[in-house]
Formats: structure tokens, sequence, C-alpha cells
């Protein structure tokens, strides 16, 4: 980083550019010519190539992930019955004579080829899939989009307050469409439009965006600013004259009767509305229009238009540094709602490892907090002898402290499961809003802003269910939201480790009609490990860490499947997870192939298709074959749903 | 430590062959070629080296090959980025983590967008079609995505605009 901030920012785009056009292969030969002499001549071009290389890989491999494994219906998951794991390898290796032939030293290759395989299953594997969970989430997301056609986006909004049709405080990152009115009524708001122009609004400030380049201004100020080769063209309408923008950084400002246009760099033209006249302008020179036409240069700086040109973002506030026990910054919450009771789970955290809870407010005794981690979800009303739930307002909080008296480092938490409704009884009460808190093992804490769960009008039988589960990145759809935008704990699906204790602080979406009823929360994670040197060999051949990949979905209306959990929690119970196998395969296939514990995983992996003729033809391989990406030597595996390592036919 | 030689082999070859189709070629090409000749592999050398090497003659032959690579680079563009590799691969843990935060911070519409258009080779002209869009302009938001997210991974603030 230290040489890198000393490069140009055009050589910087170029490399850049000229990168990813070779990747994609739309270069034309000039342009590789181009990045070739650059990345020869240049060592900080080089670096800029081989960085944007390196991350072009690991994108790939995170958008990728869900194509190439799309919660796949028939796969076994790690919680299956466990099978004696020598069975695999003889298989395998006994089905490969001919290829083998039984030579040590390709016997050792084999094993090690495969688990590499197994784990980066794309020819450019690089991520660990599972860690970034985005792709799966986004499929509402992608719906929307497909119908709609986006202009621009509001990248930034500095005390804004909106008017007109659209919401009075949108979000940032909030999507604009062609014919959007923006009615800026105070503060400032910075759009950025596909093309790449940006434009920085001044309330009071009336737009219309009309593309992904061109907008109107109405009435009031804006500055523009547009990036060479990214969005020349770029258009401001206005009642008085037309601005078109010649790669450059501008000012507008319309008001009753004029129009006046300052140019900070670059060149603009102006084409007069009434006149037809079309005056250049270009960078330190203003000029005004009127409605009659009459247009007089500008007596000075582009600056005496007092625009605000660029909107100052408050300095990051500084984050702490707690290396033993952080909480991963990234969360994804999923929220479900049901008719039917959700199934809890009965050996997470807080029952494994409770100590104790408490809790303020609410109808009932202290002692009832703790029917919230007691593994069941209760089917009472709120008097005091009955147990299962607790009403809640936004003045209360409950808390559950674990038992470290044994894990001294606390304790990984992966998942947090949060089930509210007001069932049989009333029904509704179902709304989720709270913060999340963590203590640490060194009484130190941290806060999560939690969910935000709204059911307005919810069916008197809805339960809902908030999964809270770390995220390494990814697109968030409408039923997910993106609660701190910080850095995720990297390859991991932790959300927080070294915890020994979470409480819940209701906020004021709590309130759902005087108060919310809680019936179960449930934490999965397992003891915080003390670092070792070399552990990626369990992490990464372990699959879907998290365990809601592909799950969570199913769970909509008939209750939840069972919570599997993270990367080195202890397995669930067979009787947990006989009647919820995922895809509905389980329950024929008992001896269904085993993954994790160490074994290779061979779905899509690439093995040279020979082994798979042999292997799939004979049907002794617990694989069969899909077809690669292009005729060539390797194929892609697939788990063969009926296939058992031990069997030698398929019947 | 197998999955450390694994990547490396894919960004040894997409760093010396920066074209997705020609470097999944000789990946694969390549893991035949270890495949085979395994047996004369010395147990006491460094695996992901070996792997290397074997990658390093697939790129050449790819090259020797007339018509085959899809594009040419020199002879130089080789010699030198492979004597840089070992120092980005390097910082490659660190960019990874910086990369998730940096993915965090786009908004939905931009990861969706590099989400679907880095699936593929080909893929941006088909998220054009998809998103009703215009190839080109499909094209200029997902460079001004990757611009941005190179910047705030390198946190130069200018990443935040432009």
């Amino acid at each position: 980083m230290t040489h890198q901030s000393s490069i140009p920012d055009s050589l910087l785009d170029e490399v850049q550019s000229l990168t990813l056009a070779c990747l994609s292969g739309e270069a034309p030969p000039e342009q590789a010519a181009r990045l070739d002499s650059l990345v020869c001549a240049d060592d900080d071009a080089r670096s800029v190539y081989l960085r944007v290389v390196l991350d072009s890989m690991a994108l790939r491999d995170w958008s990728g992930s869900s194509t190439v494994r799309p919660a796949p219906e028939p796969a076994p998951t790690p919680e299956m019955p466990q099978a004696d794991p020598s069975g695999f390898f003889p298989a395998l290796w006994n089905s490969l004579p001919s290829v083998l032939d039984g030579r040590t030293p390709r016997a050792t290759f084999w094993m090690l080829f495969i688990p590499v395989a197994a784990v980066f299953f794309g020819s450019f594997g690089w991520l660990v899939w599972s860690s970034m969970p985005g792709p799966r989430v986004a499929e509402e997301e992608k719906i929307r989009l497909d119908v709609e056609t986006w202009s621009a986006e509001l990248t930034y909004a500095d005390r804004a307050i909106w008017a007109g049709g659209l919401e009075t405080y949108p979000k940032q990152g909030r999507v604009y469409y062609p014919g959007d009115q923006l009615d800026l009524q105070s503060g400032l708001a910075e759009i950025t439009f596909n093309d790449g122009a940006q434009i920085v609004l001044e309330g009071p400030c009336q737009v219309t965006l009309q593309g992904t380049s061109a907008a109107r201004l109405q009435r009031g100020k804006l500055a523009a600013k547009v990036e060479k080769d990214t969005a020349q063209g770029f258009v401001i309408d206005t009642p008085f004259g037309t601005v078109t923008d010649l790669g450059t950084e501008f000012g507008v400002e319309v008001t009753e009767e004029t129009i006046d246009v300052g140019v900070y760099r670059g060149k603009v033209s102006m084409a007069v509305a009434a006149s037809g006249e079309v005056v250049h302008l270009t960078a330190g020179e203003t000029a005004r229009a009127d409605r009659q036409g009459n247009v007089t240069s500008g007596s000075g700086q582009p600056e005496r238009l007092a625009i605000v040109r660029e909107i100052r973002r408050p300095a990051p506030p500084a984050t702490p540094a707690r290396p033993p026990h952080s909480a991963n910054g990234a969360i994804i919450v999923t929220t479900l709602k049901s008719g039917s009771p959700p199934t809890v789970s009965s050996s997470d955290l807080a029952q494994t490892q409770y100590l104790s809870s408490s809790g303020t407010g609410g109808d009932d005794a202290s002692s009832k907090h703790a029917d919230l981690f007691s593994g069941a979800i209760g089917n009472k009303n709120g008097s005091a002898a009955d147990p299962g739930e607790v009403r809640l307002d936004n003045t209360n909080t409950i808390t559950v402290n674990f038992d470290i008296s044994t894990n001294t480092l606390g304790y990984d938490i992966t998942r947090i499961d949060s089930y509210f409704g007001w069932n049989p009884e009333g029904g509704g009460r179902s709304n989720q809003g709270y913060e999340i808190i963590l203590t640490f093992v060194d009484d130190t804490t941290a806060s999560l802003a939690g969910p935000q769960h709204w059911e307005p009008n919810s069916p008197a039988s809805y339960w809902t269910t908030v999964s809270f589960t770390a995220s390494g990145g990814g697109t968030l759809n409408s039923n997910t939201v993106n609660l701190n935008g910080g850095g995720a704990v990297a390859g991991t699906s932790v959300l927080a480790s070294g915890v020994k204790a979470i409480t819940f602080d209701m906020t004021e979406d709590a309130n759902a009609g005087g108060f919310v009823v809680a019936r179960e929360f449930d934490i999965f994670g397992a003891p915080t490990a003390i670092p070792e040197p070399d552990s990626q060999e369990p992490s990464e051949s372990n699959e879907e860490p998290g365990g809601d990949s592909g799950r969570g979905d199913s769970g909509q209306t008939e209750g939840r499947s069972v919570h599997s959990v993270g990367k080195s929690v202890r397995p669930v119970r067979p009787d947990d997870t006989s009647n919820h196998g995922p895809g509905g395969n389980a329950s024929g296939l008992g001896e269904a192939p085993v993954r994790g514990a160490g074994l290779p995983d061979l779905s899509g992996a690439l093995v040279p298709r020979q082994a798979l003729n042999c292997g799939c033809a004979a049907g002794v391989l617990p694989v069969q074959c899909v077809e690669a990406k292009r005729p060539t030597t390797l194929a892609r595996c697939q788990w063969h749903p009926s296939a058992t390592p031990a069997q030698q036919t398929t019947t | 430590m197998l999955a450390t030689h694994e990547r490396r082999l894919n960004y040894y070859v997409l760093a010396l062959v920066p074209h997705w189709a020609d470097a999944e070629d000789v990946i694969q090409q390549t893991k035949l070629r270890l495949w085979e000749q395994f047996p004369s592999y010395d147990p006491t050398k460094d695996f992901g080296a070996w792997a290397c090497t074997i990658a390093h003659y697939e790129i050449l032959s790819l090259r020797t090959r007339a018509g085959r690579a899809r594009v040419e680079f020199s002879q130089q563009f080789i010699e030198r980025v492979a004597e840089a590799i070992p120092r980005a691969i390097e910082e490659r843990d660190g960019r990874l983590n910086k990369l998730r935060a940096c993915l965090q911070k786009l908004t939905d519409w931009q990861r969706d967008l590099l989400q679907r258009c880095c699936v593929a080779d080909d893929s941006v002209t088909q998220v054009a079609r998809e998103l009703n869009r215009k190839v080109d302009s499909t094209r200029k938001a997902l460079l001004r995505i990757r611009h941005r997210l190179y910047r705030c991974m390198e946190g130069l603030h200018k990443g935040e605009r432009s």
C-alpha cells in the first residue's frame, strides 16, 4: 500500500480496465499489447495488474459459488450419520486399477489432489464459498432488477429531507429509475448514475432522472462530476438550457428566470433553450442564460456560484482492536414467518452451556426468562405459571450467560435464531426488534444492531423467526438487513468469538400493540479454540459452515429444518437429523456417502476423465459425471445420490 | 497446505495468461500433466513450485502452438510477471480480507451486478440482456464498481466516489 498511493489514478484505472478486458477476452490485440508493455515497463503497473488478477479470481469464486453449487437438493450433509471413513479411499482406490496400477506415488498424488480439488471446486476456486452466502440470498433482488432498469442510485446523503412521491428518508443505496422525480427539500444528496456520472444536489432542488446519464434540473443547484471515459455525454437539461458534459466537473444553478453554469474542470457545452445558441465553456468559466435566451458570460470564478461540489464524509469512527474476541461485522439477518410452530433446537449453546439468564420487565417473573433458552418453544400464554413465553417491550432486556468454567476462552457464536409469536392465544405480537450485546470473557462488550422485523398485519397464527448468520459478503435481499458494513472474520462463519454472555436489548420496533411475545432464542456455536498454527484441513474440508445454506428457505412453511451449526461445533445428534434431511433424500438413504470428517468431497472436483469413465461406468465411484465446461481431459464430479462408498455395484 | 498449492497454481497461470478461457485450459492441461508425471515428483521438493514449473511449460507450449492462444503476451511479460508473483501471493490473505470488507461497502445493486458479471467470461453481455441494459453501459458500470472496489481495498478514499 505504501507505494500504491503514488500510482497516478489514470495509470491505475487504465491497468485495471485493460486487465479486465483481457481476462474476459474482450480486449482487441492492441489493448493486450498496451497492457503487456505497461506491465513490463512499470513496477507499479505490474503490481496493480497482479492484484487485479488476484481480485478477479476471488470474485469469480465468490460469484460463481451459486452456480457451481446451487444448494443441491440431493447432497448429503456433514451431519449425516457417520460411517466408517476408511471405507472411502479403498473404494476409490480399487476402482481405478487401470489408471493407477497400484503405484504408491500416484496413489499419494491422487489422495493429495482430490481434497484440494474438492475444496476449490472450480478451476479458479479461491474463497471458500460457504463463507460468502451472498449469492444465495440474492434471488429476490435479481427478480426485481430483471423487471426494471435502474438509472442511478443514492450514494450518499447528508441531512437530506425529501419530498414528493418517493420516500422522505431513502436509504443509501436506494435505486432510482428513469422518470423518478427527486425533490430534495434540504440537505445534500449524492446521486451516482449508472454510467458513472455523479451529481451532488443541494436542497431545495428538483431533479428528474432521465436515464442512465441524463437528468433534468427543474430548480436548484447541483454539481456534476463526470470522469473521463466513463460517462461523457452526460446531460443536465433545464428549462433554460441544456448542459452537456465533455468529461468534466461543473455546477449548475437554476432559478425562476436563469441558469448559471460554472466549470471547475474540463469543458461543457450549453445549448440555450430560447435561442438554440450553443455556448462552450472551459475550466474556470461561468455563464448565465435567461428565459429570453440572453447569455452573459460570468463575472468570475465558478466557485462564486457557491455550489456544493462534494459531500464530505465524516471520518470513520476508530474501531478499537479486540483481537482474541471480535465480533464479525458483516451479519446477515434472515427473517421467516410461518403458520405453524417452528422447530427449535434443544441442543444449542443456550442449553448445553447454559449458566443462567436474567431479564427485566415483561409481565413475568424473572425466572421465566430461562424459558427463552429452554430448548422448547412452549405453548402457553403469559400467565405466570405457564412456561414458554416472555412478554417484552422496548424497555426490556434478556440476557443469557454461558458456562465458561471449562471453556475459559468463551464461545464462538456462529448463529443466533429467535422465535417470536403469541400463539395459539391472540396471534400476532411477533415483531422482532432488538439489539444484540455481546459480552466477552474479559467483560468488554460489543453490540450488533438487531433485526427490525415488522409484521404489521401479522395473521393470528404467525410465528416469526430471525436468523443471524455471519457473512463475508454477498448480495442482500429485502428480507435481509446488512447491519454493519464492517470487516468480516476471514474464511469463517463466526459472528463473534470469545463470548460469555449475550443480551437481547429490545428496541422500539418490539412494541407491537404494547408488547411482543418472545418464545425462544437458539444460540449456536462452539467453545472458542486456542488458535492452532495450521488448522486449514479440518476447517476447509468440512462442508457448509453456518449450516443454513439452501436450507433456510425450506423451513418457511413447515417450521425450520434442523439447524446445523458452525464448523467446529459438535455433531448434531442423529435423532435430530433423521427427519430433516435437506432435499428430503436422507430418509431412504441412511447409508449415503459421508462427507466431512476429513473425507474428501469430490463434488465439483475436476478429476481426470479416464478415472471418471471407469469409475462412473462401473458405478463404483460415489460420483457421477457431469459435463465439463468445455471438452477437455478433465470432468467435473457430482455426488451420486444413491452411491455409497463401499458398494461395488449399483442396483 | 495442499489447498495453497492449488491456489498458487491457479493464480500463477492466470497471471501469466490473463484470459479466463486460455488459463482454464492451461490449468486443466497442467493438472493432467501433474497427474501423469507424479511418479517423477521428488517429494522432498516443494510441490507447489513443481506444479508451477509444469504450468510454465504448458504456458509456453500454449504460446508456441500457432493460433492456439486467444491472447498473446510477450516473453518479457511472462518473465517479469512470473518473478513478481511470489510477492503478490504473500499479500493474498490480507487482500482477501479487504475484499470481503469492501464488498460489504458496495450497495446491493452494485454487488448484484458484480456477482452476475463475474460468473463467467462472457457474463457481461448476457447480464446486460437480462437486465435490459446496454452492454456498453453495463460494462462501464461494472468497471466503475471494480475501480471502486480496488480503491477501497487500497484504502484510497477517492474510491468512495468516481
